[in-house]
């Protein structure tokens, strides 16, 4: 039986009933199946408790919640950390947002024409993925539960390729999340013992390579891709181990398909895919890899 | 040392309204275009920008005040996409017609998909007050306040908004079943 559509505006055609009760298109049983059926999928969405952990801990690493706040942050952080046995990680990974100040957002930085200052926060914090980047392992094999479906095919489709291929300068130093040596960002306990310095060096280190990686994304903006792998290969010589290697990484492979060596792009998203199974950059690298030409 | 009475009732109300509210400016970037894959980062601006002048707001009209910062946030965040996406666009495939996996979704994320281009048809004007009410089910009063408009026109801008998601819908309907026809042979 063919729906007959509902006059979109009847409900609310009645000004008496405009303050009392409008009317809701999901409460009205004339609506549109399909109508209704669009508008109800969105109700349920959101993130799920970990990732809203994870954005809590994000919120909290930028300082703006006090004391107090940044102990619930702590709290959220440790809820999500939860699964990975580590909350000293999380703790850690907390006060070196709060006072080393990692990008909010990388993507972000990259825009040349910023809005005003309310439009951005004047701190600069972990994303909500940069924590998922710093705070998560590898996950064991087997396990990998995280991975979208098209992840997961891209990354049968590259173990092989990627057994064969070398791994970018920084990861062959001492990769981020390797399933063989796993970041540990030390908790605030370690650093007050004065336990062995972490591998890499502290507030200025880590605040140049955003800059870095800004500069590298400013010059792709502007489709200078040979500049901007100019500056990435100066990137991975200053930071051999450095935090944003997995998103050095992407921005190299978006350089290398700009600059229309899609071989190299490929061989390089999919030697990442394969190393980094459950990077929160996965799913833009697999974006990446959709491109057609890569098929060739 | 120990935090104020005030700044500790301060970040005691931060806490509870961030708790409550994260997954409400999820959902409204999410309808104002964010990606779902960036939901979560420009949330997290959202929420921070909020840190820092919560305590000016008026208790009870917090949900307004994370509304427009939303809006505003999102929009920045949405401009930064766009130029980025301009510049993989050519070496990237159109997602046009849905491919092998999006079929494979699940009823809910392929309404969540058809809702996200039928929203894009609406106006940010529009869009605002239908999804305030129609999705997040606030009053009429509430999104005066919040959108700063008289009573009448925000009941003129649902009926617009009414009238635009409908015949988005609509069109998006007729598409489908152009495409079913076709590859039915009728």
């Amino acid at each position: 039986m063919e729906h007959e559509p509902m006059d979109p505006g009847r409900l609310l055609d009645d000004p008496g009933r405009l303050l009392d009760d409008p009317g809701r298109l999901l409460d009205d049983r004339a609506a549109d199946p399909l109508e209704a059926q669009l508008l109800r999928s969105a109700k349920g969405e959101g993130p799920d408790e970990s990732r809203r952990a994870r954005i809590l801990a994000a919120v909290a690493a930028a300082g703006v919640l006090g004391e107090r706040g940044a102990a619930a942050g702590e709290k959220a952080g440790e809820k999500a950390g939860a699964t990975l046995g580590r909350p000293g990680l999380v703790r850690g990974l907390l006060l070196a947002g709060a006072t080393l100040g990692v990008p909010l957002t990388l993507w972000l930085l990259a825009r040349p024409g910023r809005g005003t200052a309310d439009d951005v926060p004047a701190v600069s914090v972990p994303s909500a993925s940069a924590v998922v980047a710093l705070q998560e392992p590898a996950a064991p094999p087997g396990l990998e539960t995280r991975a979208a479906p098209a992840l997961n095919d891209a990354r049968d489709r590259t173990q092989a390729e990627a057994k064969q291929a070398p791994p970018e300068p920084s990861e062959r130093n001492g990769p981020p999340d390797e399933r063989a040596a796993p970041r540990r960002l030390r908790s605030p306990d370690a650093l007050l013992r004065g336990h062995p310095a972490p591998r890499v060096a502290p507030t200025e280190s880590l605040k140049d390579e955003v800059v870095a990686i800004q500069k590298v994304r400013q010059q792709l903006s502007l489709g200078n891709a040979p500049r901007a792998l100019s500056l990435l290969n100066e990137y991975r010589r200053r930071f051999p181990n450095g935090h944003l290697s997995q998103e050095a990484t992407l921005v190299k492979v978006e350089a290398l398909l700009a600059a229309g060596q899609t071989a190299e792009a490929q061989r390089a998203g999919r030697a990442f895919l394969a190393r980094h199974p459950g990077s929160p950059y996965g799913a833009r690298m697999t974006a990446l890899l959709g491109d057609p030409r890569l098929e060739q | 040392m120990s935090a104020s009475p005030k700044a500790e009732s301060e970040a005691r109300r931060l806490e509870r309204v961030f708790q409550q509210q994260l997954g409400f400016v999820w959902r409204c970037l999410r309808r104002f275009g964010v990606p779902a894959e960036h939901a979560d980062d420009v949330t997290q601006e959202v929420l921070i920008v909020a840190a820092k002048k919560l305590e000016l707001v008026p208790e009870g009209r917090e949900k307004g005040f994370l509304f427009a910062i939303a809006t505003r946030v999102g929009a920045n965040a949405m401009r930064a996409l766009h130029r980025r996406e301009q510049t993989l666009l050519k070496y990237r495939r159109q997602a046009d017609e849905p491919s092998g996996n999006q079929e494979q979704l699940s009823e809910q994320l392929r309404a969540r998909q058809l809702l996200d281009e039928v929203m894009a048809e609406l106006s940010e004007e529009l869009r605002a007050p239908f999804v305030l009410f129609e999705i997040e089910e606030w009053s009429i009063e509430e999104i005066a306040e919040a959108l700063e408009l008289p009573i009448g026109t925000v009941g003129s801008r649902l009926r617009s908004a009414r009238k635009a998601f409908s015949e988005a819908v609509r069109r998006r309907r007729a598409r489908m079943d152009f495409r079913v026809g076709s590859a039915n042979g009728t």
